[in-house]
């Protein structure tokens, strides 16, 4: 009689797990809420120190005479939506001069995040503690995106569209160019 | 289920109760015991959304008490366009168990 | 009954918690085990249907490892796995695989590692104690608490797979709103 007591038993914790298990399929197929969606509009990050030209550079960075940091933090919602648009969605590996700061308490939370977002095809540095970020360029704001020419930092902004961001920021260096191109017209 | 000495009942009364405490610590042991091969260290990453923020714990100190903690960790994030939001937390590396956490959101 | 036959009995049973609760998980939801495997092998498992039998042969050393009369070679079948378990997982470690395994379903989102090795280890061992002990108490008795014992265990295990689904479903995340700081 236990026996049979038993393997009804079983049976229901199998219907259990079977039941879990069918709902953490429907689950991975719900987006969790997470930060504000891909808004398009960039934001200037007035903390920053424009004009800046950084005392230490953390190695494996693009040259600061062009490059983009975009800053991420493992604290941050939205930054876990912008490594994904870095990485798949819809993919910005063909990004010269981008590197990503990854922010976070320690850098064992940030070699996480760099796994966990599969952000180890771009130069990443991660800033624990982001003190490196707060100290040279007053920065504590993610997600965020600083831009440095001629090794200084000219221009910072706050984002959530990846694309957006890169339209912005090709729109204005192509504006830069065409600026410096007619100065040098009518200097000669 | 039954011994060669049954009683009436099927079973000795001594047999049926040895058999309850018996599969009482054996169910004990064996959840103790899959808690020490399944127990892992608490996840390095945080698993609860406050607004912007992506913490380890749901928010329960204020955000001046966090900085306070020689250990901290605070940044900040955009909410919405006027709204930006500080995330702090009180451990210097990973999530254990005692780690607490602060948001404090502005109007920009 | 001695502290062989307790030994014997959690040992079983929580074997074929985990092997029932793995099992049941892929079978419902193998996509996750095909992607992981995929990073890590690639080429190598195309078709759910691959991992689908690898989740009945796990459930089958399950619910043979409660009965008495197959117990042996449910063990040996076990053991298998567990040495496949630890291949898999130091594979996963040292190709450093960032896709989530999804080892007891969908929920499972660590990625092939040390915690496999270590479950590996655990079914692995399962074999040898088998083949050394042999239950000193009724077979009925056995059949009976031992699966007792692995239904409880397989509902915990799925209860702490999936402790994170429950939390979402029970404590939707809420918002702060500008302004306020918790007292």
């Amino acid at each position: 009689m236990l026996v049979v007591f038993a393997v009804a038993l079983l049976i229901v914790a199998a219907a259990v797990v079977i039941l879990f298990a069918m709902l953490a399929e429907l689950a991975t197929r719900v987006p969790e809420r997470s930060g504000p969606a891909r808004d398009p509009q960039i934001r200037p990050l007035e903390e920053a120190r424009l004009g800046h030209a950084p005392t230490g550079w953390p190695a494996g960075l693009p040259d600061p005479e062009h490059a983009v940091l975009l800053v991420l933090s493992t604290v941050c919602n939205s930054c876990r939506d912008v490594a994904e648009q870095l990485v798949v969605d819809p993919g910005h590996a063909d990004w010269t001069g981008m590197a990503v700061i990854v922010s976070s308490a320690s850098r064992e939370n940030g070699e996480e995040f760099i796994r966990r977002y599969r952000l180890t095809g771009f130069p990443v540095h991660i800033d624990a503690g982001g003190a490196w970020l707060t100290e040279e360029f007053g920065v504590h704001t993610s997600p965020g995106a600083l831009v440095f020419r001629s090794g200084k930092l000219i221009s910072a902004h706050v984002f959530n569209n990846v694309s957006s961001l890169r339209s912005a920021l090709e729109t204005v260096d192509y504006e830069n160019t065409r600026q410096e191109q007619r100065a040098q017209k009518e200097a000669v | 289920m039954s011994t060669q000495n049954d009683d009436r009942n099927g079973s000795k009364p001594r047999t049926r109760l040895k058999r309850r405490r018996f599969l009482g610590g054996l169910g004990a042991g064996g959840l103790a015991a899959a808690g020490v091969i399944f127990g892992r260290t608490p996840a390095a990453y945080a698993t609860v959304s406050v607004d912007c923020c992506n913490l380890c714990h749901s928010p329960s100190i204020s955000l001046n008490t966090c900085r306070g903690y020689s250990s901290h960790y605070i940044w900040e994030c955009e909410q919405s366009s006027s709204v930006y939001c500080l995330c702090c937390e009180t451990a210097a590396s990973g999530c254990p168990s005692g780690v607490k956490s602060a948001v404090s959101c502005y109007l920009n | 009954m001695g502290p062989a036959d307790w030994i014997l009995l959690a040992a079983n049973a929580l074997a074929a918690a985990m092997l029932l609760t793995a099992g049941l998980g892929k079978l419902v939801s193998p996509d996750p085990v095909r992607r992981a495997l995929t990073e890590i092998v690639p080429g190598t498992v195309r078709t759910r249907t691959v991992v689908r039998g690898f989740a009945l042969a796990e459930t089958l050393a399950a619910v043979s490892l409660l009965v008495p009369a197959v117990r042996v070679p449910a063990a040996a079948g076990t053991s298998a796995l567990g040495v496949c378990f630890v291949a898999l997982g130091l594979r996963g470690r040292f190709g450093r695989s960032t896709e989530p395994c999804g080892c007891f379903g969908p929920s499972s989102r660590r990625p092939l590692g040390w915690a496999n090795v270590g479950v590996g280890l655990a079914l692995a061992a399962v074999y040898p104690l088998n083949a050394r002990l042999a239950p000193g108490m009724d077979l009925a008795d056995y059949q009976a608490s031992g699966t007792l014992l692995t239904a409880v265990g397989a509902i915990a295990l799925c209860l702490h797979v999936n402790r994170r689904l429950i939390v979402r479903l029970l404590w939707p995340t809420r918002g702060v709103p500008a302004g306020n700081e918790v007292p």
